[in-house]
């Protein structure tokens, strides 16, 4: 009995230290490490540019560069105190030193009519010398378009990454109605819908060259799996076993898929070549095998059992052999995410009767829970592996947060339920 | 009234000292025997002057370069005047320590007592202002 009085302590103390913690999902950003601190200098502007295209790209651009895990924007009011030299491009870079820039990104505008031409530099302050230099050329409707990508190319000169501003994610939302597949910018901004079945649709996967996207649908009565090519606008099934067909995940070369399909008391986890053809069975235990995500190096797919009670993280090698369990800490784990780096998986775990989001580094075997507000779900990994998105229902409804450069979360939709979000790089 | 009477007059010729000798100041004229000095291409001519050399001893001084484009460095690293009081606290926290300025001869001077005044608020006591020895010396 004295045993369990001090350890009932020790516990109560390890969960208010716990509570007291921000909620930081990712650390990604070793401690002490700062962002690098970028200036955007004025850009020059030619006669016959479009002033509006031009504004929409800087604050675009500006927008993207403080919403970075790497660098960060020199706050306005430093910016304010540099004075440019005149005929002394030099002592001017200086000047935005001394205020505080690393990096300094100079630019220029020209071209006339519906084109807009950005020529930029950036340049390393402190050795003085140019790091990246490129000229981008499009109509001026595209000016949104041209300042993402231009950060996204900042972001893999500082990580060997592209940034995330041109990527995308995919999820299922009732805002008009029904559930329906959407698709928003990786912040949530510029919503589209894919689908207008006024069915069920859910889970959607993307395939990692963002052509293709699988999902579930009730739209012929059963859960059948289809593959949307959302530029396209094309649609097919993919997979029409009786019963269920549900949770595809792509392999990462994007030539399978694999999903999980049953009739009767059990589900087992499938594969079937992504432009269709007969499935083929890859787990045989009993009970509810589902949710599998397929690893970025294609050798082995993880997902959930129930084969020993609870519903359990499992991973299997892709040729079917290599059972092997994941997660024993957790009376519950689900829908789990592997990071790009094929080394951390993010998945739904349960903490005193609340969903909560858990990350499991398998070569340390560290599993972290953070204890968010409300329920929290359905957690998928940023292409570059630096943010999380997942489903929470702390402000009401199940709403999709991300992480922010620092690793707190971020409320990006607001109409209706939405949930699974599946992020993509770039959709094509 | 369009003349100006006596006390206006007094008020004109009277100098502004108080921002400097508030604090009890030693300014320091030291010369330094070096080469021409180079932050990024950035050069600085030091004042001629005939004038003691650098102490040895006492707690290692902090170096401010003035260079003629008017920037500050401290050490090799730019700093905006209106940010040099957040950058140099923390390394003057640690107890009195000397300042010296290497600044460039033709610096207009409202721009020195800035950077002096600057220090000043700072509660820096001891200034060297560095010197080159007069050529021929």
């Amino acid at each position: 009995m004295r045993h369990l009085g001090t350890f009932s302590v020790a516990l109560v103390l390890v969960a208010s230290t716990a509570t007291a913690q921000e909620e930081i999902y990712l650390k990604v950003t070793s401690p002490g490490l700062q962002r690098i601190v970028i200036g955007l200098a004025p850009f020059a502007s030619r006669l016959g540019v479009d002033p509006v295209a031009a504004s929409q790209f800087l604050n675009t651009l500006r927008a993207d560069l403080d919403q970075t895990v790497v660098m960060g924007l020199l706050p306005e009011e430093n910016a304010r105190l540099v004075e440019a030299a005149p005929g002394n491009p030099g002592l001017t870079r200086q000047r935005w030193r001394a205020v505080g820039a690393q990096l300094l990104l100079e630019g220029s505008f020209s071209g006339a009519g519906n084109q807009l031409v950005v020529e930029a530099q950036l340049w390393e302050l402190t050795s003085g010398e140019i790091a990246y230099s490129r000229r981008f050329q499009s109509s001026t409707s595209l000016a949104p378009t041209m300042a993402h990508t231009l950060a996204n190319e900042l972001v893999r000169l500082l990580t060997g990454k592209p940034g995330p501003f041109l990527s995308r994610i995919a999820f299922i939302s009732d805002r008009s109605g029904a559930k329906e597949l959407w698709l928003m910018r990786w912040d949530g901004s510029d919503p589209q819908q894919l689908t207008t079945h006024r069915s069920i649709a859910l889970s959607p996967a993307w395939s990692p060259d963002g052509q293709r996207l699988a999902f579930t649908s009730f739209l012929r009565g059963q859960p059948q799996l289809f593959i949307l090519r959302p530029t396209q606008g094309s649609f097919k099934p993919l997979s029409t076993l009786p019963g269920v067909n549900t949770s595809a995940s792509f392999s990462p070369d994007g030539s399978q898929v694999a999903f999980a399909a049953g009739d009767g008391g059990s589900t087992y986890i499938w594969v079937v070549s992504s432009e269709g053809g007969t499935p083929v069975q890859l787990t045989t235990t009993r009970g509810i095998s589902t949710q599998p995500a397929w690893s970025p190096n294609g050798r082995q797919i993880v997902f959930t059992s129930t084969v020993g009670g609870s519903p359990q993280l499992y991973a299997i090698d892709a040729e079917g052999t290599n059972l092997r369990r994941l997660t024993f800490q957790d009376t519950f784990a689900d829908e789990a995410s592997w990071a790009p780096d094929g080394v951390r998986l993010a998945y739904t775990t349960q903490v005193d009767g609340r969903f909560q989001i858990a990350t499991l580094d398998l070569r340390t075997n560290q599993r972290t829970v953070i204890d968010g507000p409300g329920n929290n779900e359905s957690p998928c990994w940023s292409p570059d592996g630096t943010m999380l998105a997942f489903v929470s229902t702390r402000t009401g409804r199940k709403q999709i947060f991300i992480t922010d450069p620092v690793g707190r979360p971020r409320q990006i939709t607001s109409e209706g339920n939405n949930t699974q979000p599946s992020w993509v790089a770039l959709v094509q | 009234m369009a003349f100006r009477t006596a006390d206006d007059f007094e008020n004109l010729a009277e100098i502004n000292i108080t921002p400097l000798v508030d604090v009890m100041m030693v300014l320091l004229i030291i010369f330094i025997v070096t080469a021409p000095m180079l932050v990024q291409g950035l050069q600085v001519d030091l004042p001629r002057a005939t004038a003691a050399a650098l102490p040895q001893k006492g707690p290692e001084p902090v170096v401010l370069t003035l260079t003629r484009d008017r920037l500050i460095l401290l050490g090799d690293e730019p700093v905006h005047l209106k940010l040099l009081s957040g950058k140099l606290a923390p390394l003057l926290a640690g107890g009195p320590r000397p300042v010296y300025l290497k600044g460039d001869q033709q610096l207009p001077y409202g721009f020195v007592i800035d950077v002096l005044s600057t220090l000043n608020r700072l509660g820096v006591e001891e200034i060297g202002m560095v010197t080159v020895p007069p050529t021929g010396s």
